[in-house]
C-alpha cells in the first residue's frame, strides 16, 4: 500500500478561519445545540498534524492544561487514540470511510481507531484509558475532535476543505437532530 | 433505486462530460458550498444571466453579524465537468492550468465583479451590500483528472504538489478561489454517514510506551 506523507505544518489563520465562520458565527440560539466546548464565543482548540493525518480537537480549560503539559514534555497527548498499524486490535477499523461519527464510547486498554488513508471521522464524547510504562494509567476524553487521515484524495492542499466540511457536517447533524427532538415534544 | 450518491458517483466516473447532470446534485451540499453557518437559506440558482454571461451556480443564506444583525450574503461559484483535467505539463518542472481552468477562473472573477451592485440579483438573493456577495470557488474535473501529459506518478505528485503550495499561497490567500473536485462534493454531501455510538470496548490490557515527538514525529498548533 502505498503510504502518503505530508510534511507540513498546520495553517493556525486558516483553522480560525474555518472557526469564526461556522461556530463563532453562528447565532447564540444556534449554538446551544452545538456541544458544550464550542458553544462558546471563544472555543479553545489544539491542531496536531503527523505524516499521516491531521487531529483537530475541541477541548475544556481542564483538558488544554492536560494537554499542554504533555506537549511540553514533548509526549503525544492522546495515547491509545489512533493506530496507522491495521494489525492492533482496536475498537474501530477505518478503511478509507469518510463522514463517520463517532459518539459517546468508551474504550479501555486497547487503540480507538486504526487509520487508513483518505477517512474523515467526527468524534463526540470517547473516553479513552490506556496503560502506559512512563505514565502509568492514562484516561482522556475526547469531547469534540475531526479526524483526517492523507492520502490520494486528501493531501495539504485540501485538507482545511475537508476539515471545514467536516465541521460543516458536524454542525448540520446537530441542527437535525436538535429538530427531531422539538417535534417530538 | 439507486442512491443520491450512487447516482453522482456514475456522472462522476462517466467518459462524457456530465456537468449539467452533476450540477443537480449540489442542492445536497448547500453546507459546504455556502462557508459559513446559517441561520436560513434564500436562494440558490443556476444559469443566472449577467451581462457577460450566465453563472453556474450562486448561493445566498441569512447569517449572524454582530449579536442581533443578521445579514444575506451569497456565494458565486463556476463549474466544469468533472471528466475536464485541471494542470497540465508546461515543462519538466511546471504544470500550467489547462483551458478548462482558465476558463472557469476568467469566468468566476467576471461574474463576480457584474453582480456586486446588480439591482436585479440583489432583489433575487436578498443582497443588500455589494461587499456580501463573496466568491466560493470552481468545482472541476475528478481524482484522476488533477494533471494530464505526465505518466510518471511520482513526478506527477511531486509538481502537483508545487504548484497547489504556489497557488494557494497567491491565489488562495489572497483572493479565495478555491478549487474543489467533484470527489469532494461526493465525499461531502449532506447524506447520513455512518454513525458508532454508545460502545464500550475492552481487551486484554496493552500497556504501551507513551508516544512521543521523537518515536512519532508531529506539530502541533492550537488557540490561546
Amino acid at each position: 500500500m502505498k503510504i502518503y506523507k505530508e510534511q507540513e505544518g498546520i495553517d493556525k489563520v486558516r483553522i480560525e478561519d474555518i472557526i469564526v465562520k461556522r461556530f463563532i458565527s453562528a447565532p447564540s440560539e444556534m449554538r446551544k445545540q452545538f456541544p458544550t466546548v464550542v458553544n462558546s464565543e471563544k472555543p479553545i482548540w489544539r491542531a496536531i498534524r503527523t505524516e499521516l493525518y491531521v487531529l483537530l480537537v475541541f477541548i475544556s480549560d481542564e483538558e488544554k492544561e492536560r494537554i499542554d503539559n504533555l506537549i511540553f514534555k514533548k509526549y503525544f497527548p492522546f495515547p491509545g487514540l489512533i493506530s496507522s498499524d491495521t494489525s492492533v486490535k482496536a475498537a474501530f477499523k477505518l478503511e478509507g470511510a469518510k463522514k463517520i461519527y463517532i459518539r459517546d464510547c468508551t474504550v479501555n486498554e486497547m487503540y480507538s481507531l486504526t487509520l487508513e488513508a483518505n477517512s474523515t471521522v467526527i468524534i463526540q464524547n470517547l473516553e479513552q484509558t490506556v496503560k502506559t510504562i512512563d505514565l502509568d494509567i492514562q484516561r482522556y476524553t475526547l469531547e469534540l475532535a475531526y479526524l483526517i487521515s492523507f492520502g490520494e484524495e486528501i493531501n495539504s492542499s485540501n485538507m482545511y476543505d475537508y476539515i471545514d466540511g467536516l465541521i460543516a457536517y458536524s454542525i448540520e447533524m446537530w441542527k437535525s437532530s436538535n429538530s427531531a427532538e422539538n417535534l417530538n415534544g | 433505486m439507486d442512491s443520491i450518491y450512487e447516482n453522482l458517483k456514475k456522472y462522476i466516473s462517466d467518459e462524457q462530460h456530465r456537468e449539467l447532470e452533476c450540477r443537480e446534485y449540489l442542492q445536497y451540499a448547500k453546507h459546504i458550498l455556502f462557508k459559513e453557518t446559517v441561520i436560513d437559506y434564500v436562494n440558490d440558482d443556476c444559469e443566472f444571466r449577467t451581462r457577460v454571461g450566465d453563472t453556474d451556480y450562486i448561493i445566498s443564506a441569512q447569517v449572524k453579524r454582530g449579536d442581533s444583525i443578521k445579514r444575506v450574503k451569497a456565494y458565486v461559484w463556476e463549474l466544469k465537468a468533472p471528466q475536464c483535467y485541471i494542470y497540465q505539463k508546461d515543462n519538466n518542472d511546471r504544470l500550467i492550468p489547462t483551458s478548462d481552468l482558465f476558463k472557469a477562473e476568467n469566468q468566476l472573477i467576471h461574474y463576480y465583479d457584474q453582480l456586486k451592485g446588480t439591482t436585479r440579483f440583489n432583489d433575487e438573493f436578498g443582497i443588500t451590500h455589494p461587499d456580501d456577495v463573496c466568491i466560493g470557488g470552481i468545482i472541476i474535473g475528478r481524482l484522476d483528472r488533477w494533471v494530464r501529459g505526465i505518466d510518471n506518478e511520482n513526478k506527477k505528485d511531486n509538481l502537483l504538489r508545487q504548484t497547489q503550495r504556489i497557488r494557494d499561497k497567491y491565489q488562495y490567500d489572497t483572493h479565495k478561489i478555491g478549487i474543489i473536485t467533484w470527489d469532494f462534493i461526493l465525499d461531502n454531501l449532506n447524506i447520513p454517514g455512518k454513525t458508532v455510538t454508545t460502545q464500550k470496548s475492552e481487551s486484554k490490557p496493552i500497556r504501551m510506551s507513551m508516544p512521543t515527538d521523537s518515536t512519532n514525529p508531529f506539530t502541533y498548533s492550537g488557540s490561546k
